[in-house]
């Protein structure tokens, strides 16, 4: 007796139909349209195609009917698991919600050396010392720290210029590790600093704890010094001798770089990708310019449109596609954490990629003076003079007034993606997160509407970006992939 | 006027029939358009009238006609997906958060 059932078994079984498993679908471009599934899988099917699978017209033998049920669009008599795996990649993606906020943000302080006029957080006079966080507002601000659940604490050192509190930071350090003794967290540590400080208290105590550095590198030398002027107008000098005594002292993986696109960026993706190459980086991040802080009261915002960003963005995410095809390793950190929830069934932390949004869940800032913000775009605002998502103060709230504030609660429950007018039907809900700080900072609104937020036409854009070029040439799907599991 | 010159868009009607669309699928048409029209919709019977009006005048009414009517289309199928899949898709997100811990 033979130990497989007939062929015939199974066209029989094939051929008894299909019914549909939860999709949504967009328009691509032309007749093209995206169509994913509630894990954030997808494909791309044509509007007539589409049509044919809704209405259950599709046959087994049609070319992508097994890419389909593969993917978990149909159940047929013979794909009885796609339910349970479908809540296994929904549940992997969802999991990193249970530990709550990893990443604390101490903000050491808000003087700072340099005068940049798009600063998103508006400094002050660097011998103004009321604006430094104090031991007792970093004691507290532990304190609260300690209370997340998470295995995993970063605690990142921001500014201002962060290190022009030093003796701050090697306190908190040296606090947090001492309470660490029996709290066994998984610790790490990061100083966000321009460099222009540098010195070897530093290098000793980044040494000593294993500190990450996170540096600003806007690009070559002209562009640099214009967006960051500092006295000395020597900005760029002592950001790269900093960024190569760190990797000399401290090793190659400690530091990393962040730039900011500016109006003057925007003519010189190229130019600025060749800089973080010639710097040794393995990417950069091609960031937008937020509407907070200084750059939206010097009208740097307003200078420059979306569709310039993304003219900029594709220039360059497409010359690095170029330099990988050519045997070239350089990652766009952007591209590769939606490839992430495209490609996979994991999350990235990147606040702005969650949903519900990671504003105080994912994130959590506590200011020089101990006001708590639920991100760093909230302090930004509160900079602007609006705090409302300042959600309370380390001297006079506990973690449960904190961390239960009705106006973090309302934002993050009405601005879920997955109830909210058109990312509800959207397809790259899955891939997408909410932002209700931008929608509220540029609308009034923790939701918004999606048709005139700047922030969902960027997403959508770079969305469809990626899908044209990963599914118009496997060479390039190869390099997502890479980019994606990195 | 020369042949191939965009038709500038002021304000027109399109009717359908709700025997063939819900009326959701307008709504929702309408909202995803807002940044490029304004819908005012007038119901009578089993017509939905939809007035169509450019927030500027340098939509080509032919386009904005065709857009319109693919948006329609396109939430109409949604719908009809919604409704089909509604009960797996709850049961799904019932299994998926039924053992995080989370529940308290």
């Amino acid at each position: 007796m033979s130990k497989f059932s007939p062929l015939e078994h199974f066209e029989d079984v094939l051929d008894a139909g299909y019914r549909l498993l939860p999709f949504r679908f967009i328009q691509l471009e032309g007749d093209d349209y995206v169509v994913s599934n509630m894990a954030g899988e997808f494909v791309v099917l044509d509007r007539v195609k589409l049509d044919e699978f809704a209405k259950c017209e599709l046959t087994p033998h049609d070319p992508v009917y097994s890419e389909l049920k593969a993917k978990h669009f149909l159940l047929d008599e013979d794909s009885s698991s796609a339910v349970d795996l479908l809540t296994v990649k929904l549940r992997t993606k969802f999991a990193p919600l249970a530990n709550f906020t990893a990443l604390h943000m101490f903000v050491t302080t808000l003087r700072c050396d340099h005068s940049c006029p798009y600063c998103q957080v508006s400094r002050a006079n660097d011998d103004r010392q009321e604006f430094d966080m104090s031991r007792e507002t970093a004691l507290k601000s532990i304190e609260l720290a300690f209370r997340s659940p998470s295995p995993v604490l970063k605690i990142e050192f921001q500014g201002g210029e962060s290190l022009l509190n030093l003796d701050v930071i090697r306190f908190i350090i040296e606090e947090v590790k001492k309470r660490n003794s029996h709290e066994n967290r998984d610790l790490q540590f990061v100083i966000a600093t321009n460099l222009a400080l540098l010195c070897d208290e530093t290098i000793e105590l980044a040494r000593e704890h294993d500190i990450l550095i996170s540096t600003s590198l806007d690009g070559p030398e002209a562009l640099h010094n214009r967006n960051r002027p500092r006295p000395g107008n020597d900005s760029y000098k002592r950001t790269i001798e900093g960024i190569h005594r760190v990797r000399r002292e401290l090793g190659r993986d400690s530091v990393g770089a962040l730039m900011t696109t500016t109006a003057s960026s925007l003519s010189q993706s190229k130019a600025i990708i060749d800089e973080y190459i010639a710097q040794d980086f393995r990417g950069i991040f091609l960031r937008p310019l937020s509407p907070y802080g200084f750059a939206i009261k010097t009208k740097f915002y307003q200078a420059y449109d979306q569709s310039k960003w993304l003219d900029f963005y594709f220039e360059g995410l497409d010359y690095i596609i170029d330099l990988n095809l050519k045997g070239f390793a350089f990652t766009e950190y952007y591209a590769a954490m939606v490839l992430r929830k495209m490609l996979t069934p994991f999350q990235p932390g990147y606040v702005d990629l969650l949903s519900p949004a990671g504003t105080g869940v994912a994130a959590v800032v506590y200011n020089y003076d101990g006001d708590v913000y639920a991100s760093d775009e909230s302090r930004m605002l509160a900079e602007m003079g609006d705090k409302t998502f300042c959600i309370g103060n380390v001297h006079s709230n506990t973690y449960e007034e904190i961390f239960l504030n009705d106006t973090l609660l309302e934002a993050l429950e009405s601005s879920f993606a997955g109830s909210v007018p058109m990312c509800s039907w959207c397809a790259f809900e899955p891939h997408c997160g909410a932002d209700p700080v931008f929608h509220h900072a540029t609308q009034s609104d923790f939701v918004g509407k999606k048709p005139l937020s700047a922030f969902c036409n960027r997403n959508m854009s770079v969305f469809k970006g990626l899908i044209k070029r990963m599914n118009n040439n496997p060479e390039i799907r190869d390099i997502f992939e890479r980019w994606a599991y990195m | 006027m020369q042949t191939g010159e965009p038709i500038k868009a002021a304000s027109f009607d399109v009717a359908f029939s709700l025997s063939m669309y819900s009326l959701d699928a307008f709504k929702r048409a309408a909202y995803a358009m807002m940044h490029r029209v304004s819908v005012k919709f007038d119901v009578t019977n089993d017509q939905v009238l939809c007035s169509i009006m450019p927030l500027t005048d340098k939509e080509d009414r032919l386009i904005l006609e065709r857009d319109f009517l693919r948006e329609v289309n396109d939430h109409e199928l949604r719908i009809s997906i919604e409704a089909q899949t509604e009960q797996t898709r709850t049961a799904i997100l019932g299994l998926t958060f039924s053992r995080t811990g989370l529940q308290g």
